[in-house]
């Protein structure tokens, strides 16, 4: 069984890269553009890894983390924080939401699968 | 999968050998019995908890065969469980620990199957 | 074309609508509309554009987007006041965006120069902090990973014993915090790591689990000291923890390469505590692995399809149409191209089949004819559906033409305000795409020609400030376009001037106002004297009005003295279904598009005149105009046609040339599918398509244009050099 991994990202962009570089790493991709969407697609699946934007419209980073975190099937999801931004303070945030870990913008790829790797129970 | 040489120590500063042997043989007829669920996430460590907990006053076998994760915290229950029973003065023993278990076990450092050989030991 | 290069295009044509959402955004503040979800959007705008092109690494766009993005996020932090001046420079900012995406799309380098000015000017809005912000963590080293788990070198992983000399012992102290299990995290995950990285011997310390009773489940009770030994550094080591480095307490000390790891005592000055390590940071980009993007196309031949939700009544703003609801998904245009044509053979066949019922004389009230009605409701439903999926908003063409005029106004040192409506009207993709160039043409003019500079707005009680309005509405099943101005209005005096000079018209000739306005639309013509570098360019309003005509648009001109001027185009909401008017011709059906008719009317004998070899021309109210024999050119008929007992359709091409074309009678006036010819048969001659009618006959549909040029000398002739021989 392939490892499934939800990406959250409201960058089309972004999205089509990670859908891109996980799929070719032999992971089951799904993708949403913000932290709503995203919490609406889990309802309807339990990928074995998150990756997530935090700048995002309708609902941030932060409170999609938290709404993983919230939810009684999802909450020992591990959830990777994908971000251009570096800082201390937005890490800790992001950490304090509930976040497993974090990979910084521009994202190499085989740091990220490595991450997902590590962190994926 | 590779490993490297494991060379794995449980510490004499253990706690589960206080009291008696746990392989002293039950005397009572009613041996509890616990079949471990497949998934021991940090979800599953609260309902194993209540679950042993509702077993104490018995000897206990637990059946660790269909488990095909487990983490830190639920081994802490299991250690847990076998601090309460050592001091209860019953017997708990794990048995047919599944791959998965025994190689989590071996990260961890934690040796629960063959508490009934000898003290002190060293499991490989 | 590679992924990355897929990829890459999907991130343009992102830029595209980011760059869109930016300026929009900016306007709105600039109109003091803006709110912080405004400031937050726009900040996103931008954060994505340079995530984006730090992919792609287009360097110098993540120079620009980040100190752009570091001076939006001022303004987001309420540490910039959005003043007059600072939103000047942000829009200008955007503007240069702009450039430097399309630079990149095109594989070109944009000058230095080009954003220099700027980054200075945002500069002096930050202050420092644009170097030292995220991109640039403390200390601004380049501290780079190195794969983790990847390359294991296998003699490490059997602990090959000629590799122990050149190990080294570390001794790890880990104690979890609840914090790193309730965040996922997990200590089995942990070691299977570390156990990657060498020989290694776990000892857990199991002192601190309590009773059953007493635990709390998802604690932290279990500590572990680890001792490895492995080739790898400590660096490497501490980043296996990175991610719960502030949930636990950890020390690494390296220990003498000695096997004596039995008693991994520290002397506490060893030890390491991490929290002292600076965390990992990354500034290297990921290498540009689509540098070579060449066939990266500029076309966007996808559509977006807009699937808008209801939005809550109480964010609804009257003038503004936030779309940030909207849910897109796109679509290959050809797949759409595809349905369109296939729902104009359901329309065609529909139209057949009620032609089949009708002709097997069916009862009326029968359960088919019912059962048709119904279906030709569909078919109509079907028909809008599809067409409104190709429909798009002008919103984009709009906001270019709010950049257009911001440099307009600078060429011109005017002043200039642009008011936009109705930014949301759809038009089909294609229309909107080709209005691009008439639309800035018409802009420019506007501000350049229409608009007065301020002390002559000022002397003539007018605000310094001229505007310019860009309204688009849906007005009886066509789209109307406006652009207007507040300014002088058309100096008809002037224009007439030039009209004689230049030879267009004579002296004598006595022209209504409306008709002085639509020289301006003559081939030739241009009111300026000396060219200005902003709209003259050698292209007049002809050739605007040409690319008006060329989408099946009208464009007319209306002004008043001192109040202003409006050019209004009037466009087919597609392309694919055609106003036409039924014609009969030798028991032929032609369909003429509704465009290209002026007039219908029926010539007496004195408007005839035989001009010698079997031309003839007709007199329509003083004006001579060629005749063309719709029957004679299609060749149905060998004879010329009477021109008093047809009808006469006054035609006009696009560049202006009139026709009175002879058809024997009109049957209706309709809209029909455009079934193209040139598929199957190659061009044919006059016929600019076909279409199928309700009874199945096949009518071609007249190449208005084609049949004038046919005619050749019917090209030059035109009132005065008619005139001059007359």
């Amino acid at each position: 069984m392939p490892l499934s991994v939800l990406a959250v990202d409201d960058s089309r962009t972004m999205r089509e890269m990670l859908r891109l570089a996980l799929t070719e790493a032999g992971f089951d991709v799904s993708l949403a553009e913000d932290g709503e969407h995203g919490l609406e697609v889990l309802a309807g699946m339990a990928p074995n890894v998150i990756v997530t934007d935090i700048n995002m419209p309708k609902m941030d980073g932060f409170g999609f983390i938290e709404g993983v975190r919230r939810s009684a099937e999802h909450r020992v999801t591990p959830i990777l924080v994908l971000t251009t931004e570096s800082a201390p303070e937005l890490k800790m945030r992001a950490k304090n939401a509930g976040a497993t870990g974090w990979i910084v913008k521009p994202f190499d790829k085989d740091k990220l699968v490595d991450a997902i790797k590590r962190v994926a129970a | 999968m590779n490993f490297g040489v494991l060379t794995v120590t449980i510490r004499t500063n253990s706690l589960f050998w206080e009291g008696k042997p746990l392989s002293t043989p039950s005397s009572k007829e009613q041996d509890g019995r616990v079949t471990l669920t497949s998934v021991l996430d940090l979800r599953a460590a609260a309902p194993l908890t209540d679950e042993l907990l509702a077993l104490r006053g018995n000897d206990l076998v637990i059946d660790a065969s269909k488990v095909e994760r487990i983490g830190a915290p639920c081994f802490q229950v299991l250690l847990s469980a076998v601090k309460t029973w050592a001091v209860a003065g019953h017997t708990i023993a794990i048995f047919d620990e599944s791959p998965a278990f025994s190689e989590s076990a071996t990260h961890l450092g934690v040796c629960l199957s063959q508490h009934e050989t000898n003290e002190n030991e060293t499991c490989l | 074309m590679d992924s990355m290069a897929e990829i890459k295009q999907t991130f343009f044509q992102e830029c595209d609508d980011l760059l869109g959402e930016l300026e929009t955004g900016l306007i709105d503040m600039e109109g003091g509309d803006g709110d912080c979800e405004t400031v937050a959007a726009i900040f996103r705008a931008v954060h994505s554009i340079k995530g984006g092109a730090g992919a792609f690494g287009l360097d110098k766009l993540v120079a620009f987007a980040h100190i752009f993005e570091t001076t939006l996020d001022e303004v987001r932090a309420d540490r910039l006041e959005a003043t007059p001046e600072v939103l000047s420079v942000l829009l200008r900012s955007s503007d240069v965006l702009a450039d430097l995406v399309r630079a990149a799309q095109n594989d070109e380098e944009l000058g230095d120069d080009a954003t220099a000015g700027l980054v200075e000017e945002l500069s002096a809005f930050v202050g420092d902090k644009a170097g030292a912000a995220d991109e640039a963590p403390a200390g601004g080293e380049d501290i780079s990973f190195a794969p983790l788990g990847t390359a294991i070198d296998l003699d490490d992983a059997f602990g090959d014993l000629d590799d122990v000399e050149e190990n080294q012992s570390f001794t790890i102290k880990f104690r979890p915090m609840p914090e790193l299990y309730a965040n996922a995290n997990e200590t089995v995950l942990l070691f299977r790591n570390l156990a990657q990285m060498g020989d290694v011997t776990v000892a857990c310390d199991e002192s601190q689990i309590p009773t059953l009773d007493e635990i709390d489940p998802e604690g932290a009770y279990l500590a572990w000291t680890i001792i490895v030994h492995t080739s790898h550094s400590k660096d490497e080591l501490l980043e296996i923890f990175e991610f719960v480095e502030d949930d636990c307490t950890l020390e690494i000390t390296s220990e003498e390469p000695s096997d004596d790891a039995d008693e991994p005592e520290l002397a506490d000055d060893e030890a390491l505590p991490v929290e002292e390590e600076s965390p990992p940071a990354k500034a290297d980009r990921a290498p540009d692995e689509a540098a070579s993007g060449d066939d990266v196309a500029s076309e966007d031949n996808v559509v977006s399809l807009v699937e808008k939700k209801e939005k809550p009544a109480a964010k609804e703003q009257a003038s503004k149409e936030k779309d940030t609801s909207d849910a897109t998904i796109r679509v290959n245009l050809g797949r759409i191209d595809r349905l369109v044509n296939l729902v104009g053979e359901l329309v065609i066949n529909q139209a057949m089949l009620t032609q089949g019922v009708i002709d097997a004389g069916l009862e009326r009230g029968d359960s088919v004819e019912a059962g048709l009605e119904e279906l030709k409701q569909l078919t109509r439903e079907i028909q809008d559906s599809v067409m409104a999926i190709r429909a798009q908003p002008v919103k984009a063409l709009f906001q270019r033409m709010s950049r257009i005029v911001r440099e307009a106004a600078r060429a011109t040192e005017k002043s200039v305000h642009l008011v936009m409506e109705g930014e949301m009207t759809e038009v089909d993709k294609t229309v909107v795409e080709r209005l691009a160039d008439p639309l800035t043409h018409m802009i420019r003019n506007a501000v350049d020609h229409g608009l007065e500079k301020a002390e002559t707005r000022i002397a003539n009680g007018k605000p310094a400030e001229g505007t310019v309005s860009l309204t688009a509405a849906h007005r009886s099943g066509r789209v109307v376009i406006e652009v207007s101005d507040d300014g002088a209005g058309i100096n008809r005096e002037r224009v007439r001037n030039i009209a004689i000079e230049k030879g267009l018209i004579s002296e004598e000739d006595k022209l209504s106002d409306s008709d002085i306005d639509n020289l301006l639309f003559m081939p030739g013509f241009s009111t300026v004297e000396k060219v200005s570098n902003l709209s003259g360019r050698g292209v007049g309003m002809d050739v605007v009005k040409r690319a008006i005509q060329a989408v099946g648009g009208r464009i007319m001109i209306s002004s008043q003295p001192g109040k202003g001027s409006t050019f209004s185009i009037s466009l087919p909401l597609t392309l694919a279904i055609l106003d036409g008017m039924v014609v009969e011709v030798a028991d032929q059906t032609l369909v003429v598009p509704l465009t290209a008719i002026v007039e219908t009317l029926k010539p007496t004998p004195s408007d005839t005149h035989e001009l010698g070899a079997g031309s003839k021309v007709i007199s329509i109210r003083g004006e001579f105009i060629p005749v063309i024999d719709a029957g004679l050119t299609m060749g149905y008929r060998a004879e010329p046609a009477d021109p008093l007992t047809g009808v006469v359709l006054s035609v006009e091409t696009e560049d202006g040339a009139r026709a009175a074309v002879i058809v024997d009678t009109i049957q209706d006036q309709r809209q029909v599918v455009i079934k193209s010819l040139e598929e199957n048969y190659g061009h044919v001659d006059s016929v600019a398509a076909a279409t199928i009618l309700g009874d199945g006959r096949i009518a071609l549909i007249l190449d208005v244009d084609a049949i004038i040029a046919r005619e050749g000398e019917a090209l030059s002739f035109h009132e005065n050099s008619l005139a001059a021989t007359g």
